[in-house]
């Protein structure tokens, strides 16, 4: 019997020759990603056993959540994480460029094969370069920081094998909503999702950390996408050289848990009502819902393929004056490559709110809360109850293409009509 | 070491997600989260639980965020976790916190609110004291029991310090 691609990364990064799901291994983490949010509540307790972080070179502190502050609280948070950057010299500090789950792909900082665990749990993302990346708890960062290793159970995998072409205006954020509607939020709880077929292969690297992104909010350990020439190109284009980049895949003989197939040949956009992720519906069950504020962007949708998608629909048209829209990008690359392209001026021209690269509105932290009664649409991945302010508030989760669309009426609005 | 917990029990259903019981307003400190701490499932939960109550919930316990949410439920001192299962990072901070959370299905039928619970934390043995109903639990492994009995996390890896070179 074969091992699957992450069975692969845990046995190798375990000193294992092979693993099976279900067994317990201690694994050599590559990369720790760490944010202001949650930096701040391990700190002390690191600083407490007095020794040095065990390789600061594999270490990123990324100030993303309260970029810049909005709070005296968070401007406090902030403070811890300079004291500590300074105190234990990370080389690798992130201060307010962007989120931290395009920051390490964009960067190059992660590769195929390799681990990276992070303080958030949508670290999940960088699983799209082929890496075995999830999310941890600040209370297990102390671990890794003084270890450089951490204990996982090898997940079972779940198949989920993508195909057909995406119809005009569908994108990958509709299929990894689909998913999720048809699996739920527990579907594959600490469980691998491995996304394959020949819609995968096709996707662009930017979309296939779109449905990494959200592996999580089906209760996965990781998402992961076999690399291809297209990551390779990626990760070069990042300044990554190919002999660097080890190319894995699954054994066709590997064991899966399950297998779940997904045709988008007549994909609808999808709309993920209040108050989970899994509640996905197709965009015509919810057309015309009436909205106060959209958001365009995160660390789940806010690539630039994202907002060209955004920009075609966007162009020519005023945002109504009821509404909010809100352009978020995931980080200032992205941002500098917009204002080139000339997405960046369609938005302003349109009335759209130009915010910097942050977490800020998607997590209710800054820029954007929304007030009782109020309703948002935005390409984030949650929208838990209170999420984005108010728990009184309704968010409503759906594409770039979609988001735009329903920006410029107004409403919830089937894109493939504009 | 004194593994078995007795407490009253405060119940709750599937999918509780952990920014339902860390809220993002509240800064992540754990004294402002406890404040409202799954109020949007019980709202009697933030006032009325005491020291030594035990939750028992049902599918996915904690999903979502990588917060350390347990840590507003150490702040009001919920003695253990009882699920059919629950978010894997929220699993694991909650044991690193020192809270014991132990995942058994059909768990949620056997409790109604109010009741009072013992479970041995070491084998997973769990009994409903009011009804007399028992269960076992899967076991914990022995990798959580070792960092609850070392007191947490922190205290865990200050006592690894011989192993490792970092920690010299």
């Amino acid at each position: 019997m074969g091992m699957t691609i992450t069975e692969k990364i845990l046995a190798k990064a375990s000193g294992n020759e092979k693993v099976v799901p279900g067994q317990i291994v201690v694994a050599k983490v590559d990369l720790a990603m760490i944010h202001d949010a949650l930096g701040p509540l391990f700190y002390p307790n690191f600083r407490k056993l007095e020794t040095p972080v065990w390789d600061p070179n594999k270490v990123f502190i990324v100030v993303d959540h309260a970029a810049p502050a909005s709070t005296l609280s968070q401007a406090e948070w902030l403070s811890h994480n300079y004291d500590f950057v300074r105190d234990y010299k990370i080389p690798n500090f992130i201060n307010n460029q962007g989120v931290a789950h395009q920051i390490i792909p964009e960067g190059g900082h992660i590769l195929p094969g390799q681990i990276a665990v992070g303080t958030d749990s949508h670290t999940c993302t960088y699983g799209g370069l082929g890496a075995f990346s999830t999310g941890i708890g600040s209370t297990e960062m102390c671990n890794v920081l003084a270890l450089g290793e951490l204990w996982f159970r090898v997940p079972e995998t779940i198949k989920v094998v993508i195909t057909g072409k995406l119809p005009r205006r569908v994108m990958a954020k509709d299929i990894i909503l689909k998913l999720l509607s048809m699996i739920g939020v527990d579907g594959a709880t600490y469980k691998t999702l491995e996304f394959c077929g020949e819609t995968v292969d096709e996707m662009s690297v930017d979309s296939r950390l779109t449905l990494c992104n959200m592996a999580i909010e089906a209760g996965a350990k990781n998402g992961i996408c076999t690399p291809d020439e297209k990551t390779v190109k990626y990760l070069m284009d990042a300044g990554v050289k190919r002999e660097d980049i080890e190319m894995l895949k699954s054994d066709d003989d590997a064991a899966y848990c399950q297998e779940i197939h997904i045709d988008v040949t007549d994909l609808e956009p999808h709309v993920a009502i209040p108050h989970s992720p899994a509640n996905a519906v197709p965009v015509t069950e919810v057309e015309g819902t009436p909205l106060n504020q959209v958001l365009i962007g995160t660390c789940t949708n806010g690539r630039v393929e994202d907002f060209i998608a955004a920009a075609e629909i966007i162009k020519g048209h005023k945002i109504p004056n009821m509404m909010r829209c809100l352009i978020m990008p995931a980080s200032n690359k992205i941002y500098a490559e917009l204002a080139r392209n000339g997405c960046m001026e369609i938005f302003a021209e349109a009335g759209c709110v130009l915010l910097n690269a942050t977490c800020g509105a998607c997590g209710g932290f800054h820029e954007g809360l929304l007030f009782k009664g109020e309703a948002c649409l935005g390409t984030h991945n949650r929208n838990f109850k209170g999420r984005m302010g108010s728990p009184e508030a309704k968010i409503y989760l759906a594409s770039p293409a979609t988001a735009a669309a329903s920006a410029i009426t107004g409403v919830i609005t089937d894109p493939r009509k504009i | 070491m004194n593994t078995v917990i007795r407490g009253k029990v405060w119940t709750f259903g599937d999918n509780v997600n952990s920014e339902s019981i860390m809220a993002t307003g509240t800064d992540f400190d754990p004294a402002k989260a406890a404040k409202t701490s799954l109020c949007h499932y019980d709202k009697e939960f933030p006032t009325k639980v005491k020291p030594g109550d035990i939750i028992v919930a049902g599918r996915n316990f904690g999903c979502s965020s990588s917060r350390p949410a347990a840590r507003a439920l150490k702040f009001l001192g919920v003695a253990a976790i009882l699920c059919e299962s629950s978010g894997a990072i929220f699993y694991r901070n909650t044991w690193n916190i020192g809270v014991p959370i132990l995942e058994c299905p059909g768990i949620s039928k056997m409790f109604n609110k109010g009741d009072e619970a013992e479970v041995d934390v070491s084998t997973g043995f769990i009994k409903n004291l009011t009804t007399g109903a028992t269960v076992q639990a899967e076991k914990p492994i022995p990798l959580l029991l070792e960092r609850w009995a070392a007191g947490g996390m922190i205290e865990w890896v200050k006592s690894r310090r011989d192993q490792y070179d970092t920690l010299k």
